[in-house]
């Protein structure tokens, strides 16, 4: 077997340091050895990786996905501009309902999970799937499954960039009585409506 | 990859390359293998765009919160959707408009500067260690940095920043003094017809179409969502005090205001004082010393704006040997360590100082032409003590995990990352 060219190498480091930053680490040189990258560069191509936006920190210095990495994610999708102004309210869906929200891609019959907050307190629920498979389409929500427990997956569109491609907000929920179902496929909805406004607003103001 | 992220559409390899400043042999090499990898399809005459491998880039967890044991927590076990509806979460229309790209990209590295308000409190210099850390954080990208503190006097600020503006500029980053006379105008409008990209942090200019993004946090969170837990603890019914920070300063007005709307919500929970402090424990401990002393009935809470005076209360409470009661208000070390100690009913919302970092970040976003919003909020997390959620307010961190034994009472924790350094600084 041929010894592989420094370009599928640093390909090979892209993806070793995009598993790394998956997992909850608290120290460059954790993600640097779980990355199998040797310390004596792995650090400079740690930086690099950070500033190119493909990882950030929180405030613990926990290492997480870069903005960068998810809007490529969803350009490979289709969508392009405007993508960044959508995110805050994937904050503001969890904030307003305590449960988890994302940014995710419906492709056929399929939901693709993009940038997500998990929900809180009795909402807590294990990291979502990165994609949900379904038969047909349900009225307002899919049924799906975590950690074996029966959950509802709120799902409303803001955009579209084929015909069986759109772009949409979500939120996963436990089963709640019909009126509280209700409530939250509203809210899903309204920010969907905002994600739509804050799109053709993009660029419009300097 | 990342220059698809704006347009979508294939591009031509050649131009790609032209654009990113690889040579050709190089280029052509990585396209390749980025191609029998899939991050890369290849389309009609020398075109590509992303490809199906790019798409596993799409799932990205924003945060890592506490996960609360549920079954600790006494009577909660439901969520329901009009929780966040009684916060009613404002969001800023700011939050979702995006300064136009490539409005001030240009080829690095860049000469940022940090016009900063003040040093006067522990909260600030967390600022500048923040923005400092930020600088660290991207020095490849950061050819010259410079920083002045104009003492809360804006003449001083704008003479500051006309002087940095002659020896040249890319970015501004300005924490703003207040200017009721409005002696930033003129130099912020020379930077702008400069095309410098101007980051407000934390205290905006006056004239807020000056500038090209406001970096900052949600006093309504903070205010409201602190309010609403105090509510939800007393069952809503009770006598809360009130302590607030800076009389003048807007952070305050906005954290009183959403407080007092979620306590006006309960109906039965009375605000029996409101006072002023300095944000400082010195100025906490005073006026809840003199509460005390004037015979006021205590308070079934004490709401805090922040731990900087929160913590001066509970000394208070304990020199007076008066039952404590929950409190809420973080940014401070000492805060957390004394309700620790004290095992208090304790609900947090720290004013991030780490959006000095963020603003840096801001700044190079905006000069290597991404989209970058005209506002960005630092997220502030809810810090509790176990056992202290309520149905509508939940932990994004317990207390425990939060606060740091080894460091001293003064330490402001908001500041992450740069904490290192400021360590560094205090043992110097």
């Amino acid at each position: 077997m041929s010894p592989k060219n420094p370009y599928d190498q640093a390909i090979d480091r892209f993806e070793a340091l995009n598993a790394a930053i998956m997992t909850p680490t608290t120290n460059a040189r954790d993600v640097i050895k779980q990355a199998g990258l040797p310390l004596s560069s792995g650090y400079r191509i740690l930086t690099q990786f950070e500033q190119r936006g493909f990882a950030k920190r929180d405030t613990a210095g926990r290492y997480l996905r870069g903005d960068v990495a998810w809007q490529i994610g969803m350009a490979a999708f289709g969508f392009g501009s405007g993508m960044a102004a959508v995110l805050p309210l994937v904050r503001y869906l969890r904030t307003q309902t305590l449960r988890t929200a994302f940014i995710g891609v419906r492709q056929r019959q399929k939901i693709h999970v993009g940038p997500f907050s998990k929900g809180r307190g009795a909402e807590f629920v294990s990291d979502p799937q990165t994609s949900y498979e379904f038969t047909s389409w349900p009225d307002d929500a899919l049924d799906i499954e975590l950690r074996g427990q029966p959950y509802r997956l709120f799902w409303a569109a803001f955009g579209q960039s084929a015909p069986d491609i759109e772009a949409g907000l979500a939120v996963i929920s436990r089963p709640v009585p019909d009126l509280e179902r209700q409530a939250v496929a509203n809210q899903v909805r309204a920010a969907a409506q905002m994600a739509m406004a804050a799109r053709a607003l993009t660029g419009e103001h300097i | 990859m990342s220059s698809f992220t704006e347009d979508t559409d294939a591009q031509l390899v050649s131009d790609l390359l032209r654009e990113l400043g690889i040579n050709r042999a190089t280029g052509f090499a990585l396209v390749k293998s980025l191609v029998e990898r899939g991050y890369l399809e290849r389309v009609q005459h020398g075109h590509v765009r992303l490809g199906h491998k790019a798409r596993s880039l799409l799932y990205t967890p924003l945060e890592r919160p506490a996960e609360t044991d549920v079954r600790r927590i006494k009577g909660l076990t439901k969520t329901t959707a009009s929780a966040g509806q009684l916060l009613n979460a404002k969001l800023d229309p700011d939050l979702l408009r995006t300064v136009k790209p490539n409005t001030y990209a240009r080829p690095g590295p860049w000469k940022i500067a940090f016009a900063n308000a003040s040093l006067g409190n522990a909260w600030r210099r967390a600022l500048k260690q923040s923005v400092q850390y930020g600088v660290s954080l991207h020095k490849e990208s950061v050819g010259v940095f410079r920083t002045e503190v104009a003492h809360d006097d804006a003449v001083r600020q704008a003479d500051q920043i006309k002087a940095m503006l002659a020896e040249g500029l890319d970015a501004l980053i300005v924490s703003a003094t207040p200017d009721p006379q409005g002696h930033l105008n003129a130099v912020l409008q020379q930077a702008r017809q400069k095309n410098v990209a101007i980051v407000a942090l934390d205290r905006r200019p006056r004239e807020r179409r000056l500038i090209t993004s406001f970096v900052t946090a949600s006093d309504h969170m903070i205010g409201g969502v602190s309010a609403l837990w105090i509510s939800e603890m007393l069952a809503g019914q009770g006598r809360v005090w009130m302590l607030s920070g800076l009389e003048a300063s807007s952070p305050t007005k906005r954290r009183a205001t959403s407080a007092l709307a979620m306590f006006g919500a309960f109906g039965q929970v009375e605000v029996t004082a409101h006072v002023h402090t300095n944000w400082t424990a010195q100025s906490g401990f005073d006026l809840v010393t003199s509460l005390i002393d004037k015979g006021a009935e205590p308070p079934d809470a004490v709401w805090c704006d922040s731990g900087l005076q929160g913590l001066g209360s509970v000394q208070a409470f304990e020199a007076a040997q008066l039952a404590i009661p929950p409190h809420t208000g973080g940014d401070l070390n000492g805060m957390y360590k004394r309700a620790l100690d004290l095992r208090l009913p304790h609900c947090a919302l720290d004013y991030p100082a780490a959006m000095g970092a963020l603003a840096v970040s801001v700044a190079l976003d905006l000069l290597r032409g991404r989209a970058v919003p005209r506002r960005v909020e630092a997220p502030v997390p809810v810090i509790m003590s176990r056992g202290a959620e309520t149905d509508s307010v939940r932990a994004d961190m317990y207390a425990e995990h939060h606060v740091r034994w080894d460091l001293p009472d003064v330490i402001v924790l908001s500041q992450g990352l740069a904490l290192r350094n400021s360590q560094k600084g205090d043992a110097a």
